[in-house]
C-alpha cells in the first residue's frame, strides 16, 4: 500500500481508474490530491472564495474521473491540460452563478439525454414524455430512504461501476448475482418511487 | 428491466434490439419501465456525484489542514535554527570576550589612571588658546564646558586632530560612549600624523560600552595594535 503514500504519474493514474478495480477510488483520490494546488492558483487568478474553488475542483476532477472512465478523453492531451480546461469551465460557472443566479453552462455529461440519444426518434418523444426532470429529485429522495445495501449497491451503479466491480467491493460470489440484486434494488426503489406519487 | 439495460447498455443483438424498439412503441408499459429505468440512473448518477464530490472537499480541507500544519513546521523548523545560530553566537562571542585580559575593569583603571587631567600644548594661537581653554575645563572638571569647546573648535577646523582626540576623551569621562567611539574612529582612520592613538582609545570606548559586540570589536583593535605597533601597543603586551 505504500504505492499511495507518494504521487502517481498520469499513465499510472489513468491505468489505475480504467483498469476496473476495486482500488479505483484510491486512484481517484491520488488524482485529486495531485492537482489540488490548482485551486490555490484558481482562487488567485479567478479572484474566488476558497469554497467556490474547491467545489469547482471537486465537480472538474469528477467529470475527469467520469471522461477517463468512459474513454471520452482519449489522451490527445495531457490529462493536466484538460482537468485544467474543464476545471477552468467550473470557475467560470461559478463567478457566473455567484453574479447572475444563471444556471451553470457547463452541465455534466451524466443525465438523462445520453440515455435518450440512444433511443429512436419515435419512441423518443413517448419516452420523453413519461419523464419529468423534477421527478428525478424525488427519487434521490427515495434512493436515500433504502436500506444501506441497496442504497449502497445502486450509488455504485450510478458511479458507474460494473457488476464485476460491485460484486468485488462489496462481497458477492459473482457479478451475476451482484447483477440481480442491484436490479431488485431497483425494483423496491420503483415501488417506493410509485406508491410516493400513489401510482 | 434486465433487457432494458441490456439495450441502453448495447448488449442486445441487432435482432433483439429492433424487436424492443418496435415493442417500446407500442407498449406503454414498456415505455413507462424505459423513463423509470432512465431516471433512476440520472438519480443514481446525480446523488452518486453529490456524495462523492462531498467526499472530495472533505479530502481538499484534509490537505489544506496538512499543508497549514507543513507550513507551520517549517517555520518553527527555521526559527528554531535561527534561535539555535544565535545563542550560539551570543555564547561564543561570551566564551570568547571573556578569556580576554582587556575587560571593562581593565579599561575603567586606564582611563582613571590616564585621563584624570590633560597636557596642554604651548602654540600661540587662536586655536591653541581654545585648545588650552578646552583643557583647562576638563582639567578642572567642567567637563561640559570642555566638550562645548573641543567640539566647536571641531566644526570650525574638522582636521584638527587633537580637538578630534581631546573630544573623544571627554565624551569617554561622560560616558558618552557612542560618540567616544565615533571620535576615535575618525581620528583612527587618520594616516597623515605622526603619532596617532586613535585606534587603541577607540578600543578603550569599546571596552567601556561593554556589550558583546563592542567587546569583540575592542579585541580585535587591541591585536591590531599590537601587531602593528600603533600608539598604545606597549600597554597591551
Amino acid at each position: 500500500m505504500f504505492i499511495f503514500n507518494k504521487v502517481l504519474k498520469d499513465d499510472a493514474l489513468l491505468q489505475g481508474l480504467q483498469a476496473g478495480t476495486t482500488q479505483r477510488r484510491l486512484y481517484e483520490n491520488k488524482l485529486y490530491e495531485k492537482y489540488h494546488y490548482l485551486v490555490r492558483e484558481a482562487c488567485y487568478k479567478h479572484k474566488i472564495s476558497q469554497d467556490d474553488a474547491e467545489s469547482a475542483y471537486s465537480d472538474a476532477i469528477l467529470t475527469v474521473i467520469e471522461h477517463v472512465i468512459s474513454r471520452r478523453f482519449e489522451g490527445r492531451s495531457e490529462l493536466k491540460t484538460y482537468l485544467t480546461q474543464i476545471f477552468t469551465n467550473k470557475c467560470v460557472d461559478s463567478i457566473r452563478k455567484n453574479t447572475t443566479n444563471k444556471a451553470e453552462v457547463h452541465t455534466n455529461s451524466i443525465g438523462l439525454e445520453d440515455a435518450l440519444a440512444w433511443l429512436p426518434d419515435e419512441t423518443q418523444s413517448a419516452v420523453r414524455k413519461l419523464i419529468v426532470e423534477s421527478e428525478i429529485e424525488t427519487l434521490q429522495q427515495r434512493l436515500r430512504a433504502l436500506g444501506d445495501k441497496c442504497r449502497e449497491m445502486i450509488l455504485a451503479w450510478g458511479e458507474g461501476y460494473t457488476d464485476e466491480e460491485i460484486a468485488q467491493t462489496m462481497g458477492y460470489n459473482s457479478a451475476a448475482v451482484a447483477k440481480t440484486s442491484r436490479l431488485r434494488c431497483l425494483e423496491k426503489l420503483k415501488e417506493k418511487y410509485k406508491s410516493s406519487i400513489g401510482g | 428491466m434486465e433487457q432494458i439495460e441490456a439495450y441502453f447498455n448495447h448488449t442486445l443483438s441487432e435482432a433483439e434490439r429492433i424487436q424492443f424498439e418496435q415493442e417500446l412503441k407500442s407498449n406503454p408499459a414498456l415505455a413507462e419501465e424505459v423513463a423509470f429505468w432512465v431516471q433512476a440512473r440520472a438519480a443514481a448518477q446525480a446523488e452518486a456525484r453529490a456524495r462523492r464530490k462531498e467526499e472530495l472537499t472533505q479530502l481538499g480541507q484534509q490537505l489544506q489542514q496538512k499543508g497549514r500544519r507543513s507550513l507551520y513546521y517549517a517555520l518553527s523548523a527555521a526559527a528554531s535554527v535561527v534561535l539555535c545560530l544565535g545563542i550560539g553566537w551570543y555564547v561564543w562571542l561570551r566564551k570568547s570576550v571573556g578569556e580576554s585580559n582587556y575587560t571593562q575593569a581593565w579599561a575603567q583603571m586606564y582611563v582613571e589612571t590616564n585621563f584624570s587631567t590633560l597636557e596642554g600644548l604651548k602654540l600661540g594661537n587662536a586655536e591653541a588658546d581654545s585648545l588650552q581653554l578646552g583643557i583647562l575645563s576638563y582639567n578642572e572638571g567642567n567637563l561640559q564646558k570642555a566638550k562645548v569647546i573641543f567640539e566647536a573648535l571641531l566644526q570650525r577646523d574638522s582636521t584638527n586632530a587633537e580637538a578630534e582626540k581631546n573630544a573623544g576623551l571627554v565624551s569617554l569621562r561622560l560616558k558618552e560612549y557612542d560618540q567616544a567611539i565615533e571620535h576615535f574612529h575618525r581620528l583612527g582612520t587618520r594616516t597623515d600624523l605622526v603619532s596617532n592613538p586613535g585606534k587603541f582609545y577607540e578600543a578603550l570606548a569599546l571596552l567601556m560600552k561593554n556589550e558583546p559586540l563592542t567587546q569583540k570589536s575592542a579585541q580585535n583593535l587591541l591585536n591590531e595594535v599590537k601587531r602593528d605597533k600603533l600608539e598604545g601597543w606597549k600597554e597591551v603586551e
